[in-house]
């Protein structure tokens, strides 16, 4: 049991590190909610490694673990975050990207986690809202309020369609 | 920028440069064994008690007040239900009554996240009964987490027709991390779910609590009042927590409002608890407390973290005389 959760988890933590940044904008904070995910996903691995879609079934359990952790304030009360360890200075490559950060940070949780969800984990609107645990219509409509908050904080258009 | 363009955009922001990762498996796997293994003793518990009642079980769910191994926890009597005031930010939908002993103490919390009461013991993994109410039946698995087919194995809770969620109907309280749900007497509907308790006869602590617990607004005691409260502020988070093992101190109460797209946050608690919130906290230590306000953007707000820490009074650390008016 523990050869696959290690298997697992060795594989996708970089995944897994990567959704939780998006979720919440701070690689160190991120680690905390992994380090949070893979504890429950190990306590209910026999569970969860009898799972049709283990990716699914880990990404709930990281978008959960984020929604509860803001629900209980729990970022405010727990930053593991020290004064030395701040992020490395960006360049001008990742200016961009930085201030897409700072508008999804700007984004309620909800509406943070309903595009990341559909946006950078290419989710469809049913499968994300299974993910968050609401209707399709809430997906729908938490997608375009964070869109439109999203073109207001960038002050560019995201218009509809592909490139 | 198109929704594509969208992807791509937060596609390279995840690539972006991050320190070394943190994350320790060793350190998940001791954790996450000791929940598994507490939810399996909270199993074998019931699953023996189920066992030694026999044919008794079942007609003892139908008892109002069952006869019960635990002990209750010995905890303060809430204040007699009142109609909840508007001068208070933190009101409970419902309240417990009985408790069993591993409980210590209740912690409350309302906002954007959940209104939620929240019996609470000690320990690292401690036992959590939470307790919520819902105007309308909640979907069967409404995390989307319980990882199999949810399923109602239908018990009597006090006088309704109420019913455990579980992925085994043959195991009502889903490998310990279980969820007891019943109407109240107004049509909402009322939720305990419960983990890290591992207590004998599981089923009928469960179901005394659920039994004991009422329901109508109370305005929860908080240590503080604010005159002057900035007309702009609407509520974002406000919770009572009792976490000693965690915080250092026995309690922590925290108001979170939002302004103009500022987040002020107000942190009372016993000398020596840390402030809580997004910016530069200002602190002051009166009447056995301390208060500390943290504004990330004053100038959104309107006002300053050290305008608004003198507009707090602090009421002592007697809990008995706390207030329900809060605001005002």
């Amino acid at each position: 049991m523990d050869a696959g959760f290690t298997e697992y988890v060795t594989a996708r933590a970089a995944w897994l590190r990567k959704v939780a940044y998006l979720l919440c904008g701070d690689w160190h904070r991120a680690d905390d909610l992994v380090q949070s995910s893979i504890t429950r996903l190990y306590a209910n691995w026999p569970r969860a490694s009898r799972a049709d879609n283990l990716d699914g079934y880990a990404r709930r359990t990281l978008v959960n673990t984020f929604l509860a952790e803001q629900r209980t304030s729990w970022w405010r009360r727990v930053d593991l975050r020290e004064k030395d360890h701040d992020p490395p200075t960006p360049g001008a490559d990742v200016e961009m990207a930085l201030d897409l950060r700072a508008a999804l940070e700007r984004l309620p949780v909800r509406q943070r986690a309903t595009v990341v969800l559909r946006y950078f984990c290419d989710l469809p609107v049913a499968e994300t809202a299974r993910a968050l645990g609401c209707s399709e219509g809430t997906v729908k409509s938490q997608t375009a309020k964070a869109v439109d908050a999203l073109r207001e904080l960038l002050r560019e258009p995201i218009r509809e369609g592909r490139a | 920028m198109t929704d594509h363009e969208l992807a791509t955009k937060m596609k390279e922001l995840a690539e972006t440069p991050a320190p070394p990762p943190r994350i320790d498996l060793d350190r998940a796997r001791r954790i996450g064994g000791r929940r598994r293994r507490v939810r399996t003793t909270a199993l074998v518990l019931g699953c023996a008690a189920v066992v030694t009642a026999g044919g008794l079980t079942a007609v003892s769910a139908f008892r109002t007040t069952p006869p019960l191994a635990a002990p209750a926890a010995a905890l303060p009597k809430p204040p007699p239900v009142a109609p909840a005031p508007t001068d208070n930010p933190l009101v409970a939908k419902a309240s417990f009554g009985w408790l069993p002993e591993p409980i210590k103490g209740i912690e409350y919390g309302v906002g954007g996240h959940g209104d939620y009461a929240l019996a609470i013991g000690r320990g690292d993994l401690a036992p959590m009964i939470w307790l919520a109410v819902y105007d309308q039946e909640p979907p069967l698995d409404r995390r989307h987490d319980m990882g199999g087919r949810a399923v109602r194995v239908p018990v009597r809770v006090g006088d309704r027709d109420g019913y455990w969620v579980t992925t085994d109907a043959q195991d009502p309280l889903n490998q310990g991390n279980s969820y007891l749900r019943w109407p109240t007497a107004d049509g909402r509907w009322a939720e305990l779910n419960a983990y890290y308790l591992a207590l004998p006869d599981l089923q009928q602590v469960l179901l005394r609590v659920a039994g004991e617990v009422t329901f109508a607004n109370r305005a929860v005691p908080l240590p503080l009042h604010i005159t002057g409260l900035p007309e702009a502020f609407r509520v974002a988070d406000v919770s009572l927590w009792r976490r000693p093992d965690q915080d250092g101190v026995p309690w922590r109460a925290v108001l979170s409002y939002s302004s103009n797209g500022a987040l002020a946050t107000i942190t009372v608690t016993p000398p020596g608890g840390r402030a809580d919130g997004l910016g530069d906290p200002k602190c002051t230590t009166k009447n056995g407390l301390k208060a500390c306000v943290a504004i990330d953007r004053p100038t959104a707000a309107g006002i300053t973290s050290q305008e608004l820490l003198s507009r707090i009074s602090l009421v002592g650390p007697d809990e008995s005389k706390w207030t329900t008016h809060v605001i005002g």
